[in-house]
C-alpha cells in the first residue's frame, strides 16, 4: 500500500514495526507529468528507431536484406524488358553474369537472384511483376540450390522486399499469414530496434571499436545485378561439406518438394502457358567433393527426378538437369562460387540453354 | 498467457479500452474483469477454469453460512468449525492431489521398499493447475478471515468470483487478502493520476526486469547449474550469484506488472518485495521477500502454531522456540514444490530463523543507519544475510541432495576459461538493477525512479525501454514462479 510522504516521517501515522523496510511513497504528478512520462520515452524510442531505420536503409549490414531489396528496385527502375530474366537464390545471385550470357545467347540479360530462405516466393512474384510492368519476358532461368526445393519461406523476409504494406496478397500465390506473421513482419519493416538487435549490437560494437566502419558501403553490384566476388573460402566449403552431407543424410527416406515451391512452380508453369515464356530451371554450382558424395548424389537425384516431372507438364518448362561442379578454390561454399567459376558456369548453362532450345 | 507475449498485449489492450469505457459502472466493470480472468486462466487450460469455480463457489457458500451460524452456542461453535473444516479439505485436497499426489507416492514406495516391500507406484503425471497455490491460499485465506470474525463475508459471488480470480494476479500472486482487494471490488475505483505515474513505472520496470535481466542471467544460471560438474569454483559461485538475480528479477518483475496493471485500473495490489538484498537478518528478509506468502504463512500457521504452544507452556521452551519457524519453514519450502530440494531450502531457512531468535539480542528493526549502530556492523550483517540467501537459492536451484552437496564443497575462486565472459554477462544485465536498488534503498521509497529529475527520468525510462527492444528475449519464457 501506498503511503505519503507526511506518514513516512518519524512520528508519522505511517509509523512500522520495521522502520527501515523502503515503502511506495506517493507522490502527486500534475496530468501534464504523467502524459511526459508515458509519451516522453515513447517519444524518443520512436526517434532512435527512426535513426536506426534511416542508417540500416543506408548503411545495411544484412547482405541477405539488401540483396532483396536491391534487386526489387533493379526490377522496378528497370527502363525496359529483358529477354533473359534470371530468378532464384544466392547461389544463381553470384553465379550468373547477365553480360556473359548476352553475349552467348544475345538479347538482354538481368540478374534479379536474391536468397534462398524466400523459397519460390521471388521469384514467381518478380515474374508477376514484370508482366504486369512490361509484359512477359521472352525467357525465364532460375537457378536454386539443390537444398533450397523443400524448404518452406521465412516469411518475416515479405517485411524486405520494397513494395507498399499488404503487397503480398497481390500476387499468386498469396501467402496464408497468420496475426503472428503479420506482426513479425511489421517488426521487421518497421522496427529495427527490435528486429535486427543482433545488427544493432555489431554496429555498436564498430562504434567504439572501429567506427571507420560505421559509414561504409558495404555491398555492390555490377550493373546486371550480378555480384561479383573474388575470394575462394576452401576452410568453409569443407565445414559446409560436412553440414550438407548431414543434410542430405537426414533425407534418406524421401525428398518432396515443400508445399510453398511446389504451388509456386505450379504458378510459373500456369504464366509459362498463358503467356509463352521460355523457363528453364537450373542447378546451382555445386562443390565436386560434396557431389562425390554418393548420399549426396542419391539425394540429388531424386531432386532432378522431381524436376524432370514438373518440367513434363508443359513445352515451355525445360529442366537443364546436369550437375555442373567446380573445385574447392572456386568456391565460398558447397554451392557459391567466385566470379571465375562464375565465367564458367553460365557459358556452360548458355551453352545447355542453346542446345535445349 | 503470459505477461510477456503479445497475446497479453493484445488482450489487456482490449480489456483496457472496455474497463475504460464502461467508466462509472464498476459493477459492469466487475463483469468484465471477471470474464477476463477466467479468458487469461482458460487460455492455458479451460479445463482447470473448474478448479477455480469450484473453489469460488465453495468458500464463497462457506463463507455466508459461516456469517449466519452463531457462535453463541457450542452446536454452532461445532458447526462453524466444520464448515472451516470443509472449506480447508476443499481447498487443499485439489492442492494435494494436482501438486503433490505423485511426490508422496513416489516417497511412500521408497519408504516401503527400504522396509524390504515392493510395489508399483500408482503415478499419474498430473498436469499442475498453473497458480494453483497462490489462488487456494487466497480463498482459504478468506474462509478463514471470516471464521474468526476479522472480516465480513460478502454476499456478492461477482464480487468474489473478481477478487479469486482478478487475472493480474491470478497465476502469481501477489496472494492477496480478502480484507485489502475485497472493500476495492465492491465499490467504484477512482484511477488518480498518482497511480497512473506509478502504474507506468511498475509495469515498464516489471518488463525490464524480466526481459532483458532474468531472462538474460537466467541464461547463466541454467547453463552452470545444469552441467555444474563441468565448472570451476569461481563459476559455481557465479551461477549461484545469477540464479539469484534470476529468481528476484522474474519473481519481482510478475508482482510490478500485476501492481503496475492493476493501478492502472484503480486498483491497489499488496507490495510482494521490499529489496531482499538489503535484509540484516532472516527476519528482515522475509518482510522483504515474497512478503504476501510469508505474511500469509505467519498469519495462518506461524502465530496460530505458537499461541497453541504457549497455550500449553508459557516458558520459552525449545519447542516453543524452534517449531514455529521449523514448521513454517517448511511449509513455504513445500509450497513451493513437491521435491526435497525445496524441504531442505525450507528446513534451512527455518533453522537460520530459531539461530537468529535464539543469538540475536538487539534486532536492528527501526532504523539501522540511525547513529546506534556501527555501519560496519550493518554492513557486516547485511553481507552475512546475503550470504546465507545465498546459500538458500543454491539448494533451492539444484535439482537433487547430490548437486547440494557437491556445489557446496567446491565453491572456491578458482576461475576457469570461461569465469570472465560469465562475470561480463552477469555484470552488464545486473548492474542496471543494482544500481536502481541502490538508489531505491537509500531513498527508502520503492517508487524512487519516479521522482528523479526530469531529464535523468525521461532517459532512465527510455534507456529501459531501448533495451527491452534490443535485449529482450525473442521468445516470451515463463516465469519462474508459474511452476509453484
Amino acid at each position: 500500500m501506498t503511503i505519503t510522504k507526511a506518514q513516512n516521517r518519524p512520528g508519522g501515522t505511517g509509523e512500522r514495526l520495521y522502520k527501515q523496510l523502503p515503502d511506495e511513497i506517493a507522490s502527486s504528478p500534475s496530468k501534464r507529468e504523467v502524459l511526459f512520462n508515458v509519451l516522453g520515452p515513447l517519444l524518443v524510442v520512436f526517434t532512435i528507431n527512426l535513426i536506426v531505420l534511416g542508417y540500416l536503409s543506408r548503411y545495411p549490414t544484412n547482405r541477405g536484406y539488401w540483396l532483396m531489396k536491391r534487386k526489387w528496385e533493379i526490377l522496378q527502375t528497370m527502363p525496359a524488358p529483358a529477354d533473359w530474366l534470371i530468378l532464384g537464390d544466392s547461389s544463381g545471385n553470384q553465379g550468373m553474369i547477365p553480360e556473359k550470357l548476352q553475349d552467348e545467347l544475345g538479347g538482354t540479360a538481368v540478374n534479379l537472384c536474391t536468397i534462398g530462405d524466400i523459397a519460390l516466393f521471388d521469384d514467381v512474384w518478380m515474374l508477376e511483376e514484370h508482366i504486369e510492368k512490361f509484359g512477359p519476358p521472352k525467357n525465364v532461368i532460375i537457378v536454386h540450390a539443390y537444398d533450397v526445393w523443400p524448404r518452406q519461406a521465412i516469411t518475416v523476409l515479405f517485411a524486405k522486399i520494397p513494395r507498399p504494406w499488404g503487397y503480398w496478397r497481390e500476387f499468386t500465390p498469396a501467402p496464408k499469414l497468420s496475426t503472428r506473421d503479420h506482426v513479425n513482419i511489421f517488426l521487421a519493416r518497421y522496427m529495427p530496434l527490435y528486429a535486427e538487435n543482433a545488427t544493432l549490437l555489431k554496429v555498436l560494437h564498430w562504434a567504439t571499436h572501429s567506427p571507420q566502419k560505421l559509414f561504409k558501403d558495404r555491398y555492390h553490384l555490377e550493373p546486371g545485378g550480378y555480384m561479383k566476388l573474388m575470394r575462394a573460402n576452401p576452410r568453409y566449403v569443407e565445414s559446409d561439406t560436412r553440414e550438407q552431407i548431414k543434410f542430405v543424410e537426414n533425407r534418406k527416406s524421401g525428398f518432396s518438394l515443400s508445399d510453398i515451391n511446389q504451388t509456386s512452380l505450379e504458378q510459373i508453369i500456369a504464366l509459362s502457358e498463358q503467356y509463352h515464356i521460355n523457363v528453364f530451371i537450373a542447378n546451382s554450382p555445386i562443390y565436386e567433393g560434396l557431389y562425390e558424395n554418393k548420399d549426396f548424389q542419391a539425394y540429388f537425384s531424386k531432386v532432378q527426378m522431381e524436376l524432370d516431372r514438373f518440367a513434363e507438364q508443359s513445352e515451355y518448362i525445360h529442366y537443364l538437369s546436369t550437375p555442373f561442379t567446380f573445385p574447392i578454390n572456386q568456391m565460398q561454399n558447397t554451392d557459391h562460387v567466385i566470379h571465375s567459376a562464375a565465367e564458367e558456369y553460365t557459358e556452360m548453362l548458355a551453352l545447355e540453354i542453346a542446345q535445349t532450345r | 498467457m503470459l505477461f510477456n507475449s503479445l497475446t497479453f498485449l493484445f488482450f489487456f489492450t482490449a480489456v483496457y479500452l472496455l474497463y475504460m469505457l464502461l467508466g462509472r459502472r464498476y459493477k459492469l466493470q466487475n463483469l468484465l474483469l471477471l470474464v477476463a480472468g477466467y479468458v487469461f486462466y482458460g487460455y492455458w487450460d479451460w479445463r482447470f477454469l473448474s478448479l477455480i469455480a469450484i473453489s469460488t463457489l465453495t468458500d464463497f457458500s462457506i463463507g455466508r453460512l459461516l456469517d449466519i451460524t452463531s457462535d453463541q452456542t457450542p452446536a454452532g461453535k461445532q458447526r462453524r468449525k466444520l464448515l472451516l473444516v470443509c472449506s480447508i479439505i476443499v481447498n487443499l485436497t485439489f492442492l494435494g492431489f494436482f501438486k503433490y499426489f505423485d511426490f508422496f507416492v513416489t516417497n511412500f514406495v521408497a519408504l516401503l521398499s527400504l522396509l524390504g516391500v515392493t510395489s508399483d507406484p500408482l503415478m499419474l503425471q498430473i498436469v499442475l493447475p498453473v497458480g494453483i497455490s497462490f489462488y487456494t491460499f487466497q480463498t482459504m485465506s478468506y474462509t478463514i478471515d471470516v471464521y474468526r470474525k476479522r472480516l465480513k463475508p460478502t454476499d456478492s459471488l461477482l464480487n468474489f468470483a473478481v477478487f479469486v480470480a482478478f487475472f493480474p494476479q491470478l497465476v502469481a500472486g501477489p496472494i492477496e487478502r480478502a480484507a485489502n482487494m475485497l472493500p476495492q471490488v465492491e465499490n467504484r475505483r477512482y484511477i488518480t493520476t498518482e497511480q497512473l505515474n506509478a502504474g507506468f513505472f511498475l509495469v515498464l520496470w516489471g518488463y525490464f526486469k524480466k526481459i532483458v535481466v532474468a531472462d538474460n542471467v537466467g541464461l547463466i544460471a541454467d547453463h552452470i547449474f545444469n552441467n555444474y560438474t563441468h565448472f570451476a569454483g569461481l563459476d559455481i559461485l557465479i551461477g549461484v550469484l545469477a540464479f539469484s538475480t534470476q529468481v528476484y528479477a522474474d519473481f519481482s518483475s510478475y508482482s510490478d506488472i500485476a501492481r503496475g496493471i492493476s493501478r492502472l485500473m484503480g486498483f491497489e495490489l499488496l507490495v510482494n518485495f521490499r529489496l531482499p538484498q538489503f535484509s540484516l537478518n532472516p527476519a528482515d528478509f522475509w518482510n522483504r521477500w515474497h512478503i504476501s506468502l510469508s505474511h500469509w504463512l505467519r498469519d495462518y500457521i506461524f502465530f496460530p502454531l505458537r499461541r497453541v504452544l504457549l497455550r500449553r507452556n508459557r516458558n520459552a521452551t525449545v519447542l516453543n522456540l524452534a517449531l514455529p519457524p521449523m514448521v513454517t519453514m517448511l511449509a513455504s519450502g513445500l509450497w513451493h514444490g513437491p521435491s526435497w530440494t525445496f524441504v531442505l531450502w525450507g528446513a534451512f531457512h527455518g533453522l537460520l530463523l530459531i539461530i537468529y531468535q535464539r543469538f540475536e539480542k538487539h534486532p536492528m528493526h527501526q532504523d539501522p543507519w540511525g547513529g546506534k549502530h556501527s555501519p560496519v556492523v550493518v554492513i557486516a550483517k547485511m553481507v552475512l544475510m546475503f550470504v546465507l540467501a545465498h546459500v538458500g537459492w543454491l539448494i533451492f536451484r539444484s535439482t537433487s541432495i547430490h548437486q547440494i552437496g557437491y556445489m557446496i564443497t567446491h565453491v572456491s575462486l578458482i576461475p576457469s576459461r570461461y569465469s570472465l565472459s560469465f562475470i561480463a554477462m552477469l555484470l552488464s544485465f545486473a548492474s542496471p538493477l543494482v544500481l536502481v536498488q541502490i538508489h531505491q534503498y537509500v531513498k527508502r521509497d520503492l517508487l524512487a525512479i519516479i521522482k528523479l529529475p526530469i531529464l535523468l527520468r525521461l532517459s532512465s525510462y527510455s534507456l529501459m525501454l531501448v533495451w527491452i527492444f534490443v535485449f529482450g528475449a525473442r521468445e516470451p519464457l515463463e516465469f519462474i514462479y508459474f511452476q509453484f
